[in-house]
């Protein structure tokens, strides 16, 4: 029997747009994950420390204000720092192409823009945990 | 890749000492693997009791928000608090949407409190089937209290007597009308009746109908019943709720909830033994194949499984 994923869904800093999390957290549910919603106005630290607390398998944080460069660097030294560096982190929103290699080196797994397709971002979910 | 956990002796060293990442990934393992379940039970049952309290009520009534608060009045009291607060899983997917930690935000980086977040897994009373060894667990790693809220209950959703000592079954204002609409068997898993949102209007109609049933039970029963008006928003009322919580776990039905948790755990166990080691492997086996695809075709009848497992265990 597979189990299901568990992902914590986040948004940092004074970011209000919640279409896009909203959505990603329905679609998920219904193609079997189980979405812990931690909500708006997060820091980095909180992010973490619900993420260690609920024993999340991927934290997926969402960043259409610009400032994802800033709370993800932030937030994978919290990662690191906290043992949780071998869960996947990914991250959606508004993202300029240019960022998602800076991004990646600093251990985001994977990025998905506007239009992302939530079969693809299921798949990729499927492929990068082995629960 | 996790590691798997070995229940040893920087287990248990770790457990008691509250480290978050063992506690948590404890908690994933009894949720994942029957057997890890099964041992952890071996494990975890050697502590004083610790009192355990269920929060439960319609959707919406405000049981994070004032688990929120509740979890502020225990804190300045010195005192550790774990919440597992259980969301509904999806029949068709198994998913879930997990939403109720958003209303604790104000504790998120507080050490002595430790939220975790369950869904039913398909279970329908209220709780999932690992709440209640989930529960034993934080207790052995020594919270002070362990509260649980249970999905936003409607006519039938009543294990919550079998995970928490005592229990305070919220209510919203709203005339009263719908508390006579409320099953007999949901308004018993109430100890302590509490009206939140009691910044709306419709809380004395509410109150009265509340006192009358409270009345009733305490003739009937000897139990008392202490009602509460809260606001879960502005904090108001939570240190009576949370007065007459810690009273209501001082009563002889108290003690007579935690020995029947025992015994209904003790059941679960077995239930867990047959399902993994006889049920799962005679339905997924080539007689329960052969019965499933001849049901299918019309060429037998549901009862003919009883006599197909019969056959195969000879
Ligand atoms: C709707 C909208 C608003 C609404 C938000 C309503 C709400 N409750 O969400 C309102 C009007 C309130 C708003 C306000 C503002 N907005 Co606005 N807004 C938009 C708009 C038009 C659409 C966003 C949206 O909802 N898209 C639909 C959803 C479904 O798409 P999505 O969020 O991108 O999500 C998809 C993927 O990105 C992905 N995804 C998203 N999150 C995640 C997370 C993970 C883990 C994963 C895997 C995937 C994933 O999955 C989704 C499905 O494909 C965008 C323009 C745009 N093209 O994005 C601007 C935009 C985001 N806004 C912008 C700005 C500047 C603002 C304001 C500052 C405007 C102002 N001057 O007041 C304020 C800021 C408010 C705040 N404090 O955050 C800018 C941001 C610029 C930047 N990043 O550099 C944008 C890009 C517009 C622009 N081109 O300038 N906005
Ligand atoms: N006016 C008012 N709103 C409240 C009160 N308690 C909770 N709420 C709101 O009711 C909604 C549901 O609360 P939540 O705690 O999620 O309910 P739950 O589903 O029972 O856990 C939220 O929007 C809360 O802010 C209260 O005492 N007064
Ligand atoms: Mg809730």
């Amino acid at each position: 029997m597979t189990q299901p994923i568990r992902i914590l869904l986040a948004k940092i800093g004074l970011d209000t747009h919640t279409i896009g999390i909203t959505v990603l957290a329905k679609e998920l549910r219904d193609r079997g994950f189980e979405v812990i919603f931690s909500g708006l106005k997060q820091t980095p630290e909180k992010v973490a420390h619900a993420a260690l607390q609920e024993d999340v398998d991927v934290i997926g944080v969402s960043c259409l204000s610009g400032g994802h460069m800033t709370h993800l660097k932030v937030l994978a030294e919290k990662m690191k720092e906290m043992g949780l560096d071998d869960r996947i982190l990914i991250v959606g929103g508004v993202v300029p192409e240019e960022d998602v290699e800076p991004l990646k080196a600093l251990g985001v797994d994977q990025v998905f823009t506007m239009g992302a397709n939530m079969d693809d971002i299921a798949a990729f979910l499927r492929s990068a945990v082995s629960v | 890749m996790r590691r798997p956990i070995v229940l040893d002796d920087a287990w248990r060293a770790a457990i008691q000492s509250r480290d978050i990442a063992t506690l948590a990934r404890t908690i994933t393992a009894i949720e994942r693997s029957p057997e890890f379940l099964l041992q952890l039970s071996r494990e975890v049952f050697s502590v004083q009791p610790v009192s355990s309290i269920g929060i439960t009520g319609v959707p919406g009534a405000g049981k994070s928000t004032l688990l929120n608060q509740l979890i502020k009045h225990y804190r300045q009291a010195g005192k550790n608090i774990a919440v597992l607060a259980v969301d509904p899983s999806s029949i068709q997917t198994g998913g879930a949407v997990l939403g109720d930690r958003l209303r604790m935000q104000d504790h998120a980086l507080d050490d002595g409190v430790f939220v975790r977040s369950l869904s039913t897994k398909g279970q329908l009373g209220g709780v999932s089937e690992t709440t209640f060894i989930t529960a034993q667990l934080l207790k052995f790693a020594g919270f002070d209290r362990i509260f649980i809220e249970t999905v936003g209950i409607g006519q039938n959703e009543l294990d919550i007597v079998r995970v928490a000592d005592v229990s305070a079954l919220v209510f919203i204002p709203g005339g009263g009308d719908y508390v006579q609409g409320i099953k007999s068997g949901v308004m018993e898993v109430g100890d302590v009746f509490a009206i939140n949102k009691s910044d709306l209007d419709g809380v004395r109609a509410l109150e009265k109908v509340l006192q009358m049933e409270a009345h009733d039970r305490e003739n009937k029963t000897g139990f008392v019943t202490t009602v509460c008006r809260t606001n879960a928003i502005s904090g108001d009322g939570v240190a009576e709720l949370s007065h007459a919580l810690e009273t209501a776990l001082q009563s002889s039905q108290a003690l007579a909830r935690r020995a029947s948790q025992l015994r209904a755990f003790s059941e679960l166990l077995l239930t867990i033994e047959l399902r993994q080691h006889w049920l799962k492997p005679f339905v997924a086996g080539e007689r329960g194949t052969a019965f499933f695809a001849d049901l299918e075709r019309g060429k037998t009848q549901p009862a003919d499984i009883v006599d197909a497992f019969r056959e195969a265990q000879e």
